[in-house]
């Protein structure tokens, strides 16, 4: 082989390198593939580190014990079925971790017979983690073991939840900044609003966040200390940590990517993608032998 | 390159440039100001990571407002003044730092905004219950030495007197009373602790009460005047602010030297009576506080009748103004204050920046008044209030006015740089000049070209005439009218540097270098050299064959050669 052949291989071979990287990446918000600041790429790989499962179909909760089931940023309706299955989740002891803003997690937890629910809410304060009065900082409320050491958490464009039993809630001089000016007006009326709470559900455990800010890239916390501590004892303990990933957000990819991600998931593509590598593969070698062939007696 | 290896560049090619085709317009592909947030979060890389945690300073600093007045009025309930003042004292630094606290969370239209200006409020009507409490006090002291002197016309007057501060007492305490609702709502909804401001307000009450008590008991004690015949009117019996009532008595039996008008229980004005006994003088209307007031005459064991007057309040106007001051920070702020169309003369006006007190100003007596205002970076409110209840006017507020203060160029700085860039504009026009200089053509042909200079001449023996002529010749010869021009100049510096030489530099012109003969005898041909020198080397000019140029030089060679150039 010549060298010019070598280089063009060579080029051609990081361009493709390069080209894979970037179309295995997407910018979607809260996409597991998203290693942008507001993907949770990193997130899932702590996941990866407890060996945690992706939950793609709701039949898979039926066998499940001693478990948790994270459900972070859901969008789109759910099922009855669906509903079904993750009461019968809880029904079973297990724990299950909701983390919405948009309050399009309010349907099931009324399926489930929640008292909770999401409040959209621009919620701003004097006690923020940035210079920005929706970084708001929660503090804890109550016992339970989710909270151990975990002296404060940084929200960002956090909601309200009402119902269940307060876990964390901000301080007293925050508002709900309903005109988005960043300041409080007379019509915003300071007060303590609850962002996490817990509820014993059909004999399980919910929890319900009204903030999935926290699991992104830009403020996923791996010092262990306030975020990372919460999420620390979320994915602590000798149980099954299994995530959604039929509505949430997390899933999320783009054309290109859920080709990519699709043919990686296919046994059928899998293999037409070896026949048409080893056909390029030998249809080079036949060509370069073909080229001798031709330098010899020509 | 076979074909396909060709097709695949092609392929990865076109990929690449549809995948960068969208960013061609931006030189930068990313910033983080790009991507500052999106509807469900921001992007925590582009805010700064400055945590403010203000909640915790922000409740104590409340509980701490709310619970100061219990000290003050715990002082003022044991009579020590002194220590409720520095208790008050305490309380409005907590106040003024609580408010700055407010203005920079902005939250001034909160709860926690409502709270700061019920204490204000509070803050106020505590100062003046110091105040009147200690001069209930003292008319308390005063009614005991009066007894003691068994002077009861002044123990009469003091009665008055002791109601009216007895009223502002208790209206003080009222105000304070009647903003309990308010405080307890305010303070339920941030979850405060009222436990020791309720104690306050109600030893307020009972301050009220025992003063009351003591009042009524003086009332009640308060001596029957028997009248002389030492008379006293004052007429009109009412009048406002800038009024001006008649004081007049008479005494018929004889012309009395000295009349003391005792005002309000202490001394106002001595005056003798005329030839028939009669007295007058005016009683302007001016700091006196609103309500009724006594005044007696006395001349030695003579009493005259009490007659009692009554101030009316008066509406005021006040006014305010900003305009930049000399430095960034300054606030130049400027207004004026009537009471209708009057003068408020050497009343305190307040300048109030953010709802604070910045400083007090004194009326001028035409009404006016300016102060400068020393404000931090950043937008303020400023506001000037006139609300002294010793005079018998009614408060007043200027409509707020908001400044915004932003730093400029310091001035030390720019002076410094402006300084340094002149500095250095004229060390480059120093060397320029030199640097451009040509160097002077040989005197003598083959002789490399030399660069005149002072040192040169200083140290050198200057060329013989002769010599110079001969180049010079040469020179207009070749029509090198410049040159030959530079040549005579140069000589003559040559010649004259030892003598001028403490002023001469490097980059002394010819004009400069003749300046440094003036007053002497070669001032005038000199002039005249450079003149016709700087034609021709700066102005194109050319030499003819007995040239101006060489008969200024020969003058000023005479003139050296007889020792005239010193």
């Amino acid at each position: 082989m010549n060298k010019t052949a070598v280089v063009s291989s060579l080029l051609i071979l990081i361009a493709v390198i390069v080209l894979i990287a970037h179309l295995s990446t997407t910018g979607l918000e809260f996409s597991r593939y998203n290693q942008e600041w507001n993907g949770t790429s990193k997130f899932f790989t702590m996941l990866e580190e407890v060996e945690a499962r992706d939950l793609s179909s709701y039949s898979e909760l039926n066998d499940e014990d001693n478990s948790l089931l994270l459900i972070i940023s859901p969008q789109g309706p759910f099922t009855g079925e669906e509903a079904a299955s993750i009461r019968e989740f809880l029904g079973r002891g297990n724990t299950v971790f909701i983390a919405d803003e948009t309050r399009e997690a309010n349907p099931v937890l009324a399926w489930l017979g929640s008292d909770a629910r999401v409040v959209p809410a621009n919620i701003s304060s004097v006690e923020t983690g940035y210079a920005d009065p929706r970084t708001v900082i929660a503090y804890p409320r109550g016992n339970d073991p989710l909270l151990a050491n975990v002296p404060m958490v940084t929200l960002n464009r956090a909601s309200a939840v009402s119902g269940g039993t307060p876990l964390l809630a901000t301080t007293l001089f925050s508002w709900d900044d309903r005109d988005g000016d960043g300041k409080m007006s007379e019509d915003e009326p300071l007060s303590s609003f609850p962002v996490l709470a817990v509820e014993s559900v059909s004999g399980g455990t919910l929890y319900v966040l009204a903030d999935p800010s926290i699991f992104i890239n830009g403020m996923v916390d791996t010092s262990g200390r306030d975020n990372g501590a919460l999420i620390g004892n979320l994915l602590s303990g000798n149980r099954t940590v299994l995530v959604e990933q039929s509505h949430s957000r997390t899933a999320g990819a783009d054309r290109v990517l859920s080709l990519a991600l699709l043919a990686k998931d296919s046994m059928g593509i899998k293999i037409a993608a070896l026949i048409v590598s080893v056909s390029i593969v030998l249809a080079a070698f036949f060509g370069r032998w073909t080229e001798e062939e031709r330098w010899k007696h020509g | 390159m076979n074909r396909l290896s060709f097709f695949v560049l092609v392929l990865l090619s076109a990929a690449f440039l549809g995948l960068l085709a969208p960013y061609i317009a931006q030189p930068a592909l990313y910033t983080l100001q790009d991507d500052p947030a999106t509807s469900f979060h921001a992007n925590p890389a582009a805010l700064e990571q400055i945590s403010q945690r203000r909640s915790a300073e922000l409740e104590s600093l409340m509980q701490g407002l709310l619970d100061s007045p219990q000290p003050v009025v715990l002082n003022v309930r044991i009579h020590d003044f002194e220590e409720a003042q520095r208790a008050f004292d305490e309380y409005k630094e907590k106040s003024r730092t609580f408010g700055n606290i407010v203005v920079s969370l902005e939250l001034s239209k909160s709860a926690v905004g409502d709270f700061q200006r019920e204490n204000r409020k509070n803050l106020a009507a505590l100062e003046r219950m110091i105040n009147e409490s200690a001069r209930f006090a003292e008319i308390n002291r005063l009614e005991i030495r009066y007894r003691s002197e068994d002077n009861p016309t002044l123990l009469y007057t003091l009665t008055y007197e002791g109601e009216a501060v007895q009223q502002a007492l208790a209206d003080a305490s009222g105000e304070l009373a009647g903003r309990k609702p308010e405080i307890l709502d305010v303070s339920g909804k941030l979850g405060l602790n009222t436990t020791r401001y309720l104690e306050a307000v109600d030893i307020l009450d009972e301050i009220v009460s025992e003063s009351r008590q003591e009042q009524e008991v003086r009332a009640g004690n308060q001596p029957v005047i028997n009248e002389s015949s030492l008379m006293l009117a004052v007429t009109p019996a009412s009048g406002r602010y800038g009024d001006a009532l008649q004081v007049a008595g008479a005494y018929t039996f004889t012309r009395l030297a000295h009349v003391t008008l005792v005002l309000d229980g202490r001394d106002w004005k001595s005056l003798a009576t005329n030839e028939g006994g009669v007295f007058t003088t005016p009683l302007p209307i001016g700091r006196i506080r609103a309500g009724d007031h006594v005044i007696f005459a006395s001349s030695g064991p003579l009493y005259s009748n009490i007659v009692t007057f009554t101030v009316l309040p008066a509406e005021t106007t006040i006014t305010l103004e900003t305009e930049p001051g000399e430095t960034w920070d300054h606030v130049l702020c400027s207004g004026s204050l009537y009471a209708g169309k009057t003068p408020v003369r050497s009343a305190p006006v307040r300048i109030m920046v953010d709802d604070f007190l910045e400083q007090t100003v004194t009326v001028s007596d035409d009404g006016t008044y300016s102060a400068i205002v020393v404000l931090a970076e950043g937008g303020h409110t400023l506001r000037a209030v006139f609300d002294d209840p010793g005079y018998p006017l009614l408060p007043s507020s200027s409509g707020m006015q908001s400044v915004s203060v932003t730093p400029r160029a310091n001035l030390s700085l720019v002076l410094l740089v402006g300084g340094g860039v002149l500095a250095g504009a004229l060390i480059v026009a120093g060397w320029y000049p030199t640097r451009r200089r040509t160097p002077v053509p040989p005197l003598v042909p083959g002789e490399p070209a030399r660069i005149p200079s002072v040192q040169t001449g200083l140290h050198k023996a200057p060329l013989s005439p002769i010599d110079v002529l001969i180049r010079y010749m040469e020179l207009f010869e070749g029509k090198r009218w410049s040159e030959a021009a530079q040549v005579l100049y140069v000589s003559l510096r040559d010649r004259l540097a030892r003598r001028a030489a403490p002023r001469l530099s490097r980059a002394t012109t010819a004009r400069e270098f003749a300046g440094i003969f003036s007053g002497t005898a070669l001032s005038a041909p000199f002039r005249s050299f450079v003149a016709r020198y700087e034609e021709i080397r700066y102005g194109a000019s050319s030499l003819v064959k007995s040239d101006q140029l060489l008969a200024f030089w020969d003058a000023i060679l005479s003139l050296i050669e007889e020792g005239r150039h010193e």
